[in-house]
């Protein structure tokens, strides 16, 4: 699915902080049928794309080096968990989240 | 009845674990998801990434060595996973280990976005020329 959304209010959304785009694109947009996914879809690329341009294309290479290195310093030392474990913890995560979003 | 033949068939099953740097990872997109999308697409979100790093039980070969990885002590392969078609990926870099105490293991080393590129070998030689 392609979404295209007016350059003014891109401009708009692209210069606020996540908490406030996130209120920004519910009053802006209709509540259509297809409005909460469509909502979603727009926040989605521009938080990931927020993401992204968090550092230029040198400082994402050492950062992802650095980052790696860590991961096998854990490794090496026996700071990790297993996979059941991270599933157990997720649920518990998964039901405040659930919780908070019926709010 | 099981004998010879039925083992040599079986697969190899990996015990999945995570280091803390990708569990930090991990926690650091789902909040960041949910505080500037929303709660039910970070859960979907996660729900997905769970499902695809299941599959490294199984199949943790089918992922390709990454190409940065001259710069570490260890071959060090990625997953990318993407939430839908249209969406970004995330590499899900890990580590293989065939043998040890406790069997075969996978473990997650770290998770990121992958807006650019994986850097070329040559990339790779000149960054770790400057270190």
């Amino acid at each position: 699915m392609t979404i295209t959304i007016p350059e003014e209010l891109s401009a708009k959304l692209a210069a606020m902080t996540g908490e406030e785009r996130k209120r920004r694109v519910k009053e802006e947009l209709a509540d259509g049928e297809y409005a909460s996914t469509i909502h979603e879809n727009i926040l989605e690329v521009l938080a990931e794309a927020e993401l992204a341009n968090r550092f230029t294309e040198e400082e994402d290479r050492a950062d992802m080096i650095a980052a790696v290195n860590e991961g096998l310093a854990d490794i090496e030392a026996g700071r990790t968990v297993s996979l059941e474990d991270e599933l157990a913890r997720w649920e518990v995560m998964k039901a405040e989240l659930l919780a908070r979003s019926r709010k | 009845m099981s004998g010879p033949k039925d083992d040599a068939e079986k697969p190899i099953t990996y015990a999945v674990r995570l280091s803390e740097r990708a569990k930090r990872d991990i926690d650091f997109v789902t909040v960041y998801l949910a505080d500037t999308v929303t709660e039910r697409l970070a859960v979907n979100w996660r729900t997905g990434l769970n499902k695809a790093v299941g599959t490294l039980s199984l199949f943790p070969h089918r992922n390709a060595i990454i190409a940065e990885n001259s710069l570490f002590s260890f071959p060090v392969r990625d997953l990318l996973y993407r939430r839908t078609t249209n969406s970004k990926a995330y590499r899900v870099l890990y580590r293989i280990k065939e043998e040890g105490e406790d069997g075969p293991q996978v473990t997650l080393i770290h998770v990121r976005l992958a807006e650019r590129p994986p850097i070329t070998a040559e990339e790779a030689r000149e960054i770790e020329a400057q270190q």
